[in-house]
């Protein structure tokens, strides 16, 4: 199955001999265009920082070595990146988990489908702040906004939509992806969300390369 | 600072959806409806460019806010509101001078509210407004390829709409009741007077049409009338061996008949009476006049835009009227 077919089911994909980054860079251009990071760069490293290290409001700010939730790449910017592309040089014990949008929205109510539509956070960064919507398009099975560090809700169906999806993500059985080594993986950014077990920080050296594809 | 369209526009859902937590008749529901408006118009213009929302200034320091290429910490200034509304009429065909009205006033009671110990909204009830401004709302919602029921939610977006369609038809209805009456009334008269008012028309559309009118058959008469309204949208220049021909697309709000008497304003009531034609507004310049050249050897001229700059000439100082 092509990985554009598997994106388009399942919301990733799972891509294997990929051992360096270049190699990750022709995989990442394959899929779209590539966006840069604010210092040019088209690729970064993902390190896991403990609570003092991290930027003020990130994951690893909140959540340490600890489990990383379900959430959105990039749920900061005014469109969030649609696919993002990840690989580990390194073989790791942590893995990364995705939960199909399509798995969660089918287990969402019809009401709160509904609700979805009208749902409003607020979105604030060391950077930014601004109001905007979950949903990605006209209903939530379109694509989904979803970080809940950086976004807050600002209405009762934000609040609503949120501890639902919270709720219901942990009843899902998510795909895990585990590190070989030689492996990288392409996520639908909008119609996947993604998280991180929690890592044995005294044995791991977990370093993830990340592109962000438009 | 966030001026992007989107952004704007989820803040203006987020605060009606305040404005409709009141009841409609406490002054509360003004108040948000009109900082929702605020934000309804300023998300229609960033929709053009947000760049339009930036307070000029020589240094381009609020530019440079909105284009996020400013180190500067300090807060973005946007321009005011009725600039916000008049680019909105500029740009967005279908909110005329009706709409710039009604969006004035309720942002002056808006600042009324904000700025003084005024209780605005008591003195300005929801009735007297809520149509015009329902339908104001749904003007700038269409401009961004959204809807009212988008904007409001979809109980008070269905009421909403039914409120404009109600009005729309109430305009409809007073239009042609207002046609009939001028048409009983002109048909009433002899008809040497009917033929002379048609001549005095016929004369004053000829005239008018000189003067930004658009010559129309009156609905009621026959006769021939005029309408007028706001120009919009770009202007189209094309420079011909000695003049500059200047047309822009005019939207009609405003129709007159010299002969019966019937007078009618608003796109609506045009659009019912069946007058509501566009047109255009055609200007011829001179090249001089156009780009606002001066003839080197008009002194007078030189030393009038030479003042406007704030150069003053020595002999100024020497006046004196004794």
């Amino acid at each position: 199955m092509s990985i554009n077919k598997k994106l388009t089911d399942y919301g990733w994909a799972e891509v294997d001999e990929i051992r360096s980054t270049e190699a990750l860079l022709v995989l990442a251009k394959s899929i779209g265009k590539i966006i840069p990071h604010p210092d040019g760069s088209h690729l970064n490293v993902v390190k896991p920082k403990s609570f003092a290290k991290a930027i003020n409001g990130s994951f690893s700010n909140k959540y340490g070595y600890g489990e990383f939730p379900f959430h959105t790449d990039t749920a900061f910017w005014l469109q969030p990146a649609r696919y993002i592309v990840m690989a580990s040089m390194l073989a790791s014990d942590t893995d990364t988990v995705i939960i199909d949008l399509g798995q969660l929205v089918n287990m969402l109510s019809n009401n709160i489908q509904m609700l979805a539509k009208s749902a409003i956070f607020s979105v604030k960064t060391t950077q930014v702040s601004y109001y905007t919507r979950a949903i990605l398009g006209n209903t939530l099975s379109d694509g989904i906004r979803f970080d809940s560090c950086c976004m807050s809700p600002a209405n009762e169906s934000a609040r609503c939509l949120q501890k639902n999806i919270i709720e219901t993500s942990q009843k899902i059985e998510p795909v895990k992806i585990r590190w070989s080594g030689s492996n990288a993986v392409v996520i639908d950014n909008w119609k996947a969300l993604h998280g991180r077990k929690a890592i044995d920080q005294e044995f791991e050296s977990r370093t993830l390369a990340r592109i962000y594809v438009g | 600072m966030s001026w992007e369209c989107k952004p704007l526009w989820t803040k203006a859902c987020l605060f009606f959806e305040k404005a409709f937590q009141a009841d409609h008749d406490d002054p509360a529901f003004g108040l948000w409806c009109a900082m929702g408006l605020e934000l309804l118009a300023r998300s229609s213009v960033a929709k053009f460019s947000p760049t339009l929302l930036a307070e000029p200034d020589r240094d381009h320091k609020h530019l440079l806010q909105v284009l996020n290429l400013s180190s500067d910490q300090a807060i973005g200034k946007s321009i005011a509101m009725t600039q916000v509304i008049s680019l909105c009429k500029k740009l967005i065909p279908d909110f005329t001078e009706e709409q710039v009205k009604l969006a004035l006033a309720v942002i002056a009671r808006r600042n009324e509210e904000l700025h003084s110990g005024v209780a605005a909204f008591v003195e300005y009830p929801t009735h007297q407004w809520r149509a015009g401004f329902y339908k104001c709302c749904k003007i700038l919602a269409e401009s961004q390829e959204e809807s009212l029921e988008a904007l409001f939610g979809s109980q008070e977006g269905v009421v909403a709409e039914g409120i404009v369609k109600e009005m729309e038809e109430k305009v409809v209805k007073e239009t042609l009741s207002l046609i009939a009456l001028h048409k009983n009334a002109f048909e009433s008269q002899t008809e040497k007077d009917r033929l002379q008012l048609a001549t005095e028309a016929k004369t004053r559309g000829e005239i008018l049409s000189r003067q930004k009118h658009h010559r129309v058959t009156c609905p009621a008469c026959d006769c021939v009338a005029t309408i007028e309204g706001d120009p919009y949208g770009l202007e189209r220049v094309k420079p011909t061996d000695d003049t500059i021909i200047v047309r822009q697309s005019v939207k009609p709000t405003k129709f007159g008949c010299k002969a019966c008497g019937l007078k009618l304003n608003g796109y609506g009531a045009l659009l019912s009476a069946g007058v509501a034609e566009d047109f255009n507004h055609t200007m011829t310049y001179t090249p001089e006049e156009y780009y606002g050249l001066i003839n080197p050897n008009d002194e007078s001229a030189i030393r009038s835009v030479a003042e406007d700059h704030g150069y003053y000439f020595e002999d100024a100082f020497f006046f004196s009227n004794d």
